[in-house]
């Protein structure tokens, strides 16, 4: 069992669901983002989603381009994500590490040589937006030989055989994206998210997790109320990039906001907290 | 156009319609299986072939399509007299005026 499905299967025992922030690997600079990611576990992350810097990052809002931007100023590779990855593992075996990119640093380094790497970094899954499912033979060939997850992103306009294509090749989860737009956009409407997750569940037995969109603590446990997994990623990246000329700071202050969706989650009454 | 981690670079070109960083798959079908040749010129050369037309033919070209022309004018005396050139003049340059008009300093 790959490490994401043991994670999702122990959440599902002890009736809990899975919170996963994102960040952008090297977002402000590169030394920060092994303790930003070890204080987002501790936060209460029971995945990590590392965002592959990109030029063009193509489904995102301004914030996760900005995060791109301050990244890729310090030249961040696909090369470097990876082994910010292997540096994770030294102390944390246990969290999944999902890759959310785009295919061109894949496709320039080369599926096989990429899917080799990954695996021996630690990852877990590999997610890539600007793949669709029909393409993706190829690159799903290599992930599965490597024991990676292929991760796929559902939308409000994906239909049944669409949906079904993707239980297909995707597993790990499926990733919903909340609605027609880009990421950070402000226009989640839980109950059309409501509706959409029973059509996906029809479809598929895999987890689903929903992003675009969660911005807060009560997003995310409204959120949390029917989906596997929320993703969180403007949200938590704003926090960063407002501490981006204090980035000692970083990894100690921006996972605050992970912690309070994780208490909204988990149904624990903030007012009761110490 | 990308640099060796996969990271689209910037390009330019004073030709707003060329000014960017992929190739369609059918132009890089055409040049892989050595049906078309493709071929570059300055901004400077498409900034002459543009005047070149509008004063000589009256007909103002996009900057787009000055760029063929420019590499048309290289060609052509290389070629014999009776060969045949024929240029697609894909726009027109009206919308070009205030791009032409703010390199050379004009008002308009």
């Amino acid at each position: 069992m790959s490490r994401i499905a043991a994670r999702f299967a122990s959440l599902r025992d002890q009736g809990r669901k899975a919170l996963i922030p994102y960040i952008t690997a090297g977002d402000p600079q590169p030394d920060v983002t092994v303790p930003l990611m070890h204080a987002l576990v501790e936060a209460g992350a029971d995945l990590l989603e590392l965002g592959v810097p990109f030029s063009d990052p193509m489904a995102d809002g301004p914030v996760i381009q900005a995060a791109c931007e301050r990244a890729l100023r310090h030249h961040v590779s696909l090369t470097q994500v990876l082994d910010m990855v292997r540096r994770f593992r030294d102390t944390d075996e246990q969290t999944p590490v999902v890759l959310m990119g785009y295919l061109n640093p894949i496709e320039v380094m080369g599926y096989v040589k990429f899917a080799g790497a990954a695996r021996a970094a630690g990852v877990d899954g590999v997610l890539t937006v600007d793949l669709p499912p029909e393409e993706a033979h190829e690159l799903v060939d290599s992930l599965k030989a490597n024991q990676l997850d292929p991760i796929f992103l559902a939308a409000p306009t994906s239909d049944d055989d669409r949906l079904r294509r993707m239980a297909e090749c995707g597993s790990g989860f499926l990733y919903y994206v909340s609605f027609k737009g880009v990421t950070g956009a402000n226009r989640l409407d839980v109950k059309s998210v409501q509706q959409k997750l029973a059509q996906i569940r029809a479809n598929t037995g895999l987890p689903v997790g929903v992003g675009f969109g969660i911005s807060d603590a009560e997003s995310a446990a409204q959120v949390a109320e029917f989906a596997d997994a929320v993703v969180v990623g403007s949200a938590l990246v704003k926090r960063i990039a407002a501490l981006a000329s204090r980035p000692e700071d970083v990894a100690g202050q921006a996972p605050a906001i992970i912690a309070e969706m994780r208490r909204a989650m988990d149904g624990v009454a903030v007012a009761a907290l110490p | 156009m990308e640099d060796s981690d996969g990271q689209i670079v910037e390009t330019h070109s004073v030709s707003a319609g060329l000014d960017y960083p992929g190739v369609g798959p059918e132009h890089a079908w055409l040049k892989d299986s050595g049906r078309a040749r493709y071929v570059a010129v300055t901004d400077k050369q498409a900034l002459d072939a543009f005047h070149e037309l509008t004063r000589t033919e009256g007909i103002m070209p996009a900057l787009e399509s000055s760029d063929a022309l420019a590499y048309a004018a290289q060609l052509a005396p290389t070629m014999d007299k009776d060969q045949i050139v024929v240029i697609n003049l894909s726009g027109r340059g009206d919308k070009d005026i205030h791009t032409v008009a703010a390199l050379e300093g004009i008002e308009v």
